[in-house]
């Protein structure tokens, strides 16, 4: 008896290991025969929090300078000349904002604000606006999320195309207006560089803790990253697609709940975020020099497994390369191409659609990321 | 003829003769005292509040329509009396009242949402089951000490043997599961589970090694298989044992699988002999040499021949009871297509860590009479657990879609109103692919027994076995 399953033992054993052979063995010729995933997570964090995140809200903190002192001098001199010079430095910062939007995590969140939704809640609340004005609540740490942040400062300065001077000369906001423009780029600065600040090894230093662990369980570093990418993924398809085209609205087109409606930059705006989405999973660097990011585990970890010919990384990096050609075939303002031609938006949605199993659900699964936060035992 | 009553008379007088109580008495404390602290860990980790008071839409069980749950304070309070009564089982304070009372509101709130079922859960409501009909407080127990009459030293060998069975029916249909294609030969779901390992600090070298996950895979296979067999076998039962805690223990550091591997790592203990359940009871209560203790003895002699061969109410439930326990895992069978695929026969039937299945589901409403569609936001009416477990499980698809089409009905005024989905799987590793038929209008169909026709084939390469 004891003798049987022993050899029982070894002889299934024996089968079990000759299996994982005869698998590798039908591997293409193009792939190495031992693959082993070898890949350390930490390095990649390292590449990605030094070269990418902490370049990206550096940018974001000269650009909301920019924008701020730019600010300050339009409030002395009102002209039109003044005002083209703040437009272009509102949409230098709307646009280096839309790199860092996936990155609402770590010091983004832990410094008393959630940077995204004081920064970037759209559309704008023209009646709380209003109200604010009316009010004289000009103090942004003190007022809603939807009216501060970008897309308030847009409104201020892009809002009605014919009146914008007159509102802030002889409009009856006009000193309000006046002094809740430089409140609203001061507050966006102040955040950036709190943000900023946070991040580098010179002050709170989080990219220590951000490089440390390369571990997957729930509020680990890649964790975050990549929920975090989803969820800003999910926001570009949703906020910025699939609710302007109405598809929540038994397909009425909402054109004002674009984001950048007033400056008319939907496009380029979305089309920054989901390059700027790209650019992190690939690794590329700020300065354009490719690293390793979450493609490259994706690769080592699908090869570890391959079951198909194409693999998840791959599908991924052509779906984005999609995507992104889809929306540079949009033409901006969005909110009139809405009318004008609904489609070329829909197929850039449709493939965000696409996307969406294979960034939210295969990869999460292949990195082990979680996103169930109960126990489970597999089914 | 004769010789099968023979052998039926000899079977129920075996079952029926009189052994000593000690593994049930082990086996009620430890049960009770894990599941109260289980029913604590629940309500601390938030868990009440997240999958019994926020959702607004609950997964109920076809036939179970009717189970809906309390409000939060309600809520708290079954969660309560679970904790409470689960200890009383420990200690033996009004066992059978309590262990009710445990079996009522366990199995509530199991049924309140398809969600949240896990096997460990299901296993834990047919223990609970069991307990009702076993005296498991006859002995150490605090019933005992207020009515000394309840004492019973020995009791019919049925009592502790169906535990035995319910946990190897557990092991061995676990194990019988694994023997399939993607599990032996692909290592799947496990390769996927064990590849991000590869960056464990300590053992990051091993799991990176190919073959780790093809030896887990067969080892685990045999591991429940074989398992219920040698815990049987007094020869191997000690290293049985051993195997049992480094099994669960493993899985416990690997997996987000909680106070499972405690549950079974306790209740195996049953397999252990009289002495060895004696030796532990007397240790630990400290009553040496007590009447408790009987030498040498597995089982009573003496009233040896007593009516032993009859059929009993409890028996006939037993029997029936597992009876069905046998036909559930095997009901797969009757359906057609890959059975991880649709999941038709899948709960209920032991299937633990055998797929790593993910999807996602766009609801498209339609009124059917002007032409106008909503695409639906999942997470406005359910949570992301919920959405996530939906995804991949076509009962609960359409589950919701009829939910929906009642909403937008009411909502939006529509007369004849049309549900559609647009649903990508990836199961064990293949890229997703289409999962239900876009062009059914799921309003249509009914969740029954029926195989789902609307489920797409998985027309993959995939060679199961089954």
């Amino acid at each position: 008896m004891k003798k049987a399953i022993k050899y029982t033992f070894l002889v299934l054993i024996g089968a079990g290991l000759m299996s994982g052979f005869s698998c590798k063995k039908k591997k293409k010729k193009d792939e190495p025969v031992e693959v082993t995933c070898d890949y350390s997570v930490t390095n990649m964090l390292s590449g990605i929090g030094n070269n990418i995140i902490i370049p990206r809200f550096a940018s974001l903190t000269q650009t909301t300078l920019a924008l701020k002192t730019e600010a300050a001098s339009f409030v002395t001199q009102l002209d039109s000349a003044s005002l083209v010079n703040l437009q272009k430095k509102f949409n230098a910062a709307y646009l280096s904002y839309q790199k860092v939007s996936m990155l609402n995590f770590g010091p983004a969140l832990t410094n008393g604000f959630n940077m995204r939704e004081r920064m970037n809640v759209f559309p704008l609340s023209v009646t709380t606006f209003d109200l604010y004005m009316n009010n004289n609540n000009t103090q942004p740490s003190q007022n809603a999320n939807a009216a501060v942040g970008f897309p308030a400062i847009e409104y201020l300065i892009f809002g009605n195309v014919d009146s914008v001077l007159a509102e802030f000369t002889t409009g009856s906001q006009a000193t309000n207006r006046k002094t809740y423009l430089v409140n609203l780029t001061d507050y966006l600065h102040q955040l950036s560089s709190t943000v900023y600040n946070a991040w580098i090894s010179s002050g709170g230093n989080y990219i220590a803790t951000f490089v440390a662990d390369g571990g997957n369980s729930i509020g680990s570093p890649l964790s975050l990253l990549v929920n975090e990418l989803n969820f800003d993924f999910e926001t570009l398809k949703n906020f910025k697609y699939k609710i302007p085209l109405g598809k929540f609205d038994a397909g009425i087109v909402q054109p004002d709940k674009v984001e950048g409606y007033y400056s008319g930059t939907s496009v380029a705006l979305s089309a920054a975020n989901a390059d700027a989405i790209y650019k992190l999973y690939l690794g590329v660097a700020e300065s354009g020099t490719d690293g390793e990011g979450l493609h490259d585990y994706l690769v080592c970890l699908d090869a570890y497994y391959q079951t198909e010919d194409v693999s998840l990384a791959n599908s991924i990096n052509s779906q984005f390369a999609l995507i992104y050609s889809k929306m540079l075939a949009i033409p901006d303002p969005m909110s009139a191409t809405l009318y004008s031609n609904k489609q070329v938006i829909d197929d850039a949605h449709n493939e965000m659609q696409i996307a969406v199993p294979l960034l939210k659900r295969e990869m999460t699964a292949a990195m082990g990321v979680q996103i169930s936060y109960t126990d489970n035992d597999g089914d | 003829m004769a010789t099968d009553r023979l052998s039926l008379s000899k079977i129920l007088s075996y079952i029926n003769q009189e052994v000593h109580i000690a593994p049930l008495v082990t086996f009620r404390i430890v049960f009770g005292l894990v599941m109260s602290f289980a029913a604590i860990r629940f309500m601390a980790k938030g868990w009440v509040q997240d999958l019994y008071v926020t959702p607004k839409f609950y997964f109920f069980y076809e036939g179970f329509e009717w189970i809906k749950p309390l409000d939060e304070t309600g809520m708290y309070a079954i969660f309560c009396i679970m904790a409470v009564s689960a200890f009383l089982i420990g200690i033996g304070l009004f066992y059978r009242v309590n262990v009710l009372i445990y079996f009522l509101s366990f199995t509530y709130v199991e049924l309140i949402d398809k969600t949240t079922y896990l096997n460990h859960y299901y296993f834990v409501s047919l223990v609970a089951f069991l307990l009702l009909l076993v005296p498991a407080n006859a002995a150490y127990s605090v019933d005992v000490k207020l009515f000394p009459k309840l004492k019973r030293l020995y009791v019919p060998r049925w009592t502790i043997g169906v535990f035995k069975l319910q946990l190897g029916m557990v092991y061995f249909f676990a194990g019988i599961a694994k023997i399939n294609h993607d599990w032996l030969f692909r290592a799947m779901p496990l390769k996927i589970w064990f590849a991000p390992f590869i960056q464990n600090e300590w053992l990051g070298w091993f799991f990176s090694i190919k073959i780790v996950p093809y030896l887990f895979s067969w080892c685990g296979m045999l591991y429940d298989v074989f398992i219920p067999f040698l815990l049987l076998w007094k020869r191997t039962r000690i290293w049985a044992y051993l195997t049992v805690i480094f099994f669960h223990v493993v899985t416990w550091w690997m997996f987000p699988i909680g106070i499972f591997p405690w549950v079974m790592i306790g209740s195996t203990l049953i397999f252990f002999s009289t002495e060895w359940h004696q030796k532990i009871q007397a240790w630990v209560f400290g009553v040496e040499n007590s009447e408790l203790r009987v030498q040498n003895s597995e089982y009573r002699i003496e009233n040896s021949e007593v009516n032993r061969s009859k059929w009993s109410p409890t028996i006939i439930v037993l029997a029936v009871f597992f009876f069905i326990q046998v036909l559930m895992p095997m009901r797969y069978l009757a359906y057609p297509g890959k059975l991880f695929w649709t999941e038709e026969g899948f709960r209920f039937s032991w299937r633990v860590m055998l797929i790593e299945k993910v999807g996602t589901t766009i609801f498209t409403v339609k009124d059917l009479q002007d032409g106008r569609e909503w695409e639906v936001h999942n997470l406005d009416f359910l949570t992301p657990l919920q959405e996530i477990m939906m995804s991949t499980q076509p009962d609960m698809i359409l589950q919701f879609a009829h939910y929906l089409g009642e909403e937008y009905k009411r909502k939006e005024n529509i007369d004849e109103v049309g549900v559609f989905v647009n649903s990508r799987v990836a199961l064990n590793g293949y890229r997703n692919r289409p999962f239900i038929d876009s062009s059914v209008n799921l309003m249509l169909e009914q969740n029954d027994w029926k195989h789902k026709s609307w489920i797409l084939p998985f027309d993959g390469e995939n060679k199961e076995v089954k």
